[in-house]
């Protein structure tokens, strides 16, 4: 009698926890899965769990952590692989990468998930094309498993080709209709294809399928701000901020939003603060200069510009920068000939 | 723009050639967007031998000097590099001597960005688009045409094995003014 309750207990935990992180409510997860004995704790299914969790709250080193306990726990288990491959993927740890590809492939190369990591490991070389194929080969051992379509969205959105980008995302859904990621990534597409409303949409659904993800919120925020709707953009950002302080993305949007809705000085005071969080971020900077530009304080200006120069941006950014500079520095009766 | 810049009127000289296609990691393979067409060609040599992605296969043009590659875009696009694979050992007196390579919205418009003139390359020759100031580090264009003006050894008609056009990867971030440089930035920029 006693060892049947304590059994059902245990799967109580299990269970609780397993549905709190299908809610995407993560945090409230680990914090169950904290309620089980050490034994238990360190079982791979409950460690790839948690690891999962972490990767959704975007600790990707905590989630790291885990899953790498995980592996050694249990080194076959293929359980959450494509998720921990997804981790380092965004960890840009390409040695541990490609290492954990190997593995998997050797172990089961039949199983979709040892595609999916070997697919992102070609990913972050930037070989979009290989990469593909390895989610392709994924999607074909296993038509069921959503995140594999997810990911061949991901690469074709790399490859500019958006219109099979969208149908991969389309099968991902029609095997899971809760699998946020496709319709973050079809809101993606339709924001870079100017489809506004349509974009407003599918990060909506994201956001109501995963209502913590303060990345979500932040482009449903961007979204809103192209559909003019700023106010509402600026309070979901807001919201974003609050949802996780790590993150800098909403910050830096907010900021972009206030200096197009020509509200400067509140603008530069978000991203002096950024500043502080990312002194190494170019693009920081470079907004910076653009906002002293449009205030007419072109010293402070080119400062800024000079910064974000020497922070290595893309060649297209030195490209608007330098020419941003070469405007300030050219006095304005000749500007119009520019 | 209407004002004539000096762009144009440099010639570089470019010797050998590399073994290993290595370009920058900002920048993207673009021709697969563009239609392809040659000024002539020899029967089995045509225009898919460029794209193949096979050095062994080559285009051989059939007929007069200028010899012309016309690569053109569905829409206007950025590119900044092309690449081209040539043989000297291979192809003599058929590899290009002079290259000039043209930009514009079409036929009608094509205006001269670069001349290379090439000596006894063998393997992947690198011809940036680029001009001296800053707005000019890329060509913003429908159409690029890459002509051959003359071959090594007096030749008249020309190999060309592979071309390659480059342009820079767009802002992986839809609608954000600049590109995210550091980790922190970009770790939490995507979901994947």
């Amino acid at each position: 009698m006693l060892g049947t309750s304590e059994i059902l207990s245990l799967l109580g935990i299990l269970g609780e926890g397993y549905r709190l992180s299908c809610l995407y409510r993560c945090q409230d997860a680990l914090d169950v899965f904290l309620k089980l004995s050490h034994k238990q704790y360190n079982t791979s299914w409950v460690l790839s769990q948690v690891g999962k969790s972490y990767f959704e709250l975007v600790d990707y080193l905590e989630a790291d952590r885990a899953f790498s306990l995980a592996r050694r726990a249990s080194p076959y288990s293929l359980e959450g692989m494509d998720i921990y491959s997804t981790v380092l993927y965004h960890l840009k740890e390409d040695m541990k990468l490609s290492y954990l590809a190997q593995e998997l492939v050797s172990t089961d190369r039949l199983a979709p998930q040892s595609w999916c990591a070997m697919g992102n490991c070609f990913s972050l070389q930037k070989d979009h094309e290989t990469a593909l194929k390895n989610f392709q080969r994924a999607v074909q051992l296993n038509s069921r498993f959503a995140y594999a379509h997810t990911l061949c969205g991901h690469e074709y959105v790399s490859l500019e080709d958006f219109e099979n980008g969208i149908k991969s995302y389309q099968s991902a859904l029609r095997v899971d209709a809760r699998h946020y990621n496709s319709w973050y990534g079809l809101g993606m597409i339709y924001l870079r294809q100017e489809k506004f409303e349509f974009s407003e949409h599918h990060f909506r659904m994201a956001f109501q399928i995963n209502p913590r993800s303060s990345v979500i919120m932040s482009y449903l925020g961007t979204a809103l701000h192209t559909l003019q709707r700023s106010e509402e953009a600026l309070s979901m950002l807001e919201k974003a901020i609050l949802a996780d302080k790590k993150n800098p993305l909403p910050m830096y949007q907010k900021a972009n939003i206030l200096m197009n809705l020509e509200d400067f000085d509140e603008a530069l005071e978000v991203l002096e603060e950024l500043k502080e969080y990312a002194p190494r971020e170019s693009s920081v900077y470079a907004l910076m200069g653009r906002i002293y530009k449009r205030r007419n304080m072109p010293e402070k200006a080119v400062f800024h510009y000079g910064l974000a120069l020497d922070l290595k941006p893309s060649a297209t950014d030195v490209a608007t920068i330098k020419a941003a500079i070469e405007k300030l520095l050219v006095p304005d009766e000749l500007q119009d000939y520019l | 723009m209407a004002t004539e810049t000096s762009e144009g009127e440099e010639e570089v000289k470019i010797t050998g050639g590399n073994q290993v296609l290595l370009v920058d990691d900002d920048l993207r393979e673009m021709g697969k967007e563009a239609a392809w067409s040659v000024s002539s060609c020899k029967t089995g040599n045509g225009v898919s031998s460029l794209r193949d992605d096979n050095l062994d296969t080559y285009w051989q043009s059939d007929g007069a000097q200028p010899h012309f590659v016309n690569i053109q875009f569905q829409k206007k696009v950025k590119l900044q590099l092309v690449v081209i694979y040539v043989d000297f050992k291979l192809d003599e007196s058929y590899t290009p001597g002079k290259i000039c390579i043209r930009a514009g919205d079409g036929f009608h418009n094509l205006k001269e960005i670069k001349t290379v003139e090439l000596d006894k390359p063998t393997g992947w020759v690198y011809i940036s688009l680029s001009g001296n100031e800053a707005r000019e580090t890329f060509v913003n264009t429908f159409m690029l045409q890459i002509s051959v003006l003359s071959n090594h050894l007096n030749g008249r008609d020309t190999h060309l094995r592979q071309i390659k056009i480059y342009g820079p990867r767009p802002n992986p971030i839809p609608h954000q003014p600049f590109q995210f440089t550091s980790r922190e930035f970009t770790t939490y920029s995507i979901i994947r």
